[in-house]
């Protein structure tokens, strides 16, 4: 147990240590971005590995989570299990929190771990060395191009996440809880507010950001051989996943 | 006026923590000099070359490359001084994500406007000197053996005909006669 609030602790020190570096380095990536040469192939291959091959994780979650929002609506407040309620608990809990965060949290797992080990692997075997001394930036190379596929993908997985998930709860809505379908959809196109939407993509558009930031952080900081990759995937998706449950509620107290 | 070199280093001081690892070097080399340094593992032959190479920055001291003091200069001049340079890694240290033909021709191709086929071709022509054969070319760095990345790698140093090249143990995991006749 001691233990474990010792790596706990560890963490959390090295976490604010750190932080102030992974600033200076979204500011490094980012100005790179505008400087020529961009690497195209290197942006398209990141953004459809993001976009494309997250798509189903990144629609399963957001389908499930859609329909048991609709069930948990529908047991939870006996007196309000009318399709007005439904719909709008549905579609403003997806658009707000639930298609945002999900998607957020499944591509950390997915590519954020990815892109931590690639460039730790890199690191540590002289790649990126080898890099510069081919006159190419690492920074340019390899984080922009990563920094800006992300900065597009998640909103844009966010956007189809948002309407599979609404969906779900209008399936459970309508073939478990007998509501009746035309009504659910008057309603939610009714409830339908484009202030909620844009909290949900500027979310998305920050957890972009902290996942290929993060990630690419410790990846590019990583030492040390195989456990090197090991410690930098392991923190980065850690660190990643944290800020992004932590971001999304400072993000909301701006909108209230 | 003494004579200009191509690489002049002075004083070059490196320690890591209170581990002194480089003291003080001194090296004068010109153009079509070449070089060999030997010393017992650890004794700091990669280190130098690293700084030589600009990626590690030295405790104390000074290298000029064609009259560039990469040390003590800001980042456009030392790119456009280290343009020039081939190097290998002790580890080959090729890209693992791209095919042997993409790595040797990395530098080349990461413009635009050079296309696949002149640049297959320019890694063909390189490596058959290198006694390689060309069915390596759409291999990935992994499924070669140690030797070969090797050659690979040299092969990715001299692509674009450096004027200056670094090599960290080229020869090691070859065979004495590959070596030779390289
Ligand atoms: N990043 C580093 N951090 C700390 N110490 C280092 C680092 N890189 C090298 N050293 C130390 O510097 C010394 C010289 O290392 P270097 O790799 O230059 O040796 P070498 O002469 O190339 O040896 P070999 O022939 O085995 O390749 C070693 O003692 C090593 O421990
Ligand atoms: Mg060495």
């Amino acid at each position: 147990m001691i233990k474990i609030f010792n790596l706990i602790g560890k963490l959390s020190l090295s976490t604010f240590e750190n932080l102030g570096k992974i600033t200076l380095f979204f500011f490094m990536s980012f100005f790179w971005l505008f400087k020529k040469p961009f690497y195209f192939k290197q942006f398209l291959s990141q953004f459809l590995d993001i976009a494309f091959y997250s798509l189903p994780v990144v629609g399963l979650t957001t389908f499930f989570s859609g329909m048991v929002l609709a069930l948990q609506t529908f047991s939870g407040f006996d007196n309000f299990n009318d399709e007005g309620t439904i719909s709008k608990i549905v579609l403003t809990s997806i658009l707000r929190e639930l298609g945002p965060v999900l998607a957020g949290l499944m591509v950390c797992g997915r590519v954020g771990a990815k892109m931590a080990a690639e460039i730790a692997t890199m690191r540590v075997s002289n790649q990126i060395d080898a890099l510069e001394t081919l006159s190419t930036r690492p920074m340019q190379f390899l984080i922009s191009t990563r920094l800006l596929a992300s900065i597009i993908a998640v909103p844009f997985l966010v956007l189809v996440g948002n309407i599979i998930g609404v969906f779900g709860g209008f399936i459970v809505a309508t073939f478990k809880l007998d509501l009746n379908p035309i009504l659910y959809m008057i309603s939610t196109i009714d409830n339908f507010n484009s202030i909620d939407l844009i909290q949900g993509l500027i979310k998305a558009l920050v957890f972009g950001i902290i996942i290929s930031i993060i990630s690419c952080y410790f990846g590019f900081n990583a030492s040390g051989g195989a456990e090197g990759v090991g410690r930098a995937t392991t923190i980065s998706v850690v660190t990643a996943s944290t800020l992004i449950l932590t971001s999304t509620y400072f993000i909301t107290a701006l909108f209230i | 006026m003494k004579t200009k070199n191509l690489i002049d280093v002075k004083n070059l001081s490196v320690s890591f923590g209170n581990n002194i690892i480089l003291n003080k070097i001194n090296l004068h080399l010109s153009k079509k000099e070449s070089l060999v340094i030997i010393g017992k593992s650890g004794s700091g032959k990669s280190v130098l070359l690293k700084c030589l190479m600009g990626i590690l920055k030295p405790n104390l001291g000074s290298i000029k490359i064609d009259g560039v003091d990469i040390v003590n200069t800001n980042r456009t001049d030392k790119e456009n001084a280290l343009k020039n340079i081939g190097v290998t890694f002790q580890n080959g240290a090729l890209f693992d994500s791209l095919t042997v033909w993409e790595n040797i021709t990395f530098k080349e191709t990461r413009f635009f406007g050079f296309d696949k086929k002149a640049a297959k071709e320019k890694a063909l022509s390189i490596i058959q000197n290198l006694e390689l054969d060309k069915n390596i070319l759409e291999l990935y760095p992994s499924e070669l053996s140690g030797g070969m990345q090797k050659r690979v790698a040299i092969a990715r140093a001299i692509c674009d005909q450096p004027q200056v090249l670094f090599f960290d143990e080229p020869t090691s995991g070859l065979d004495p006669i590959t070596g030779k006749n390289n």
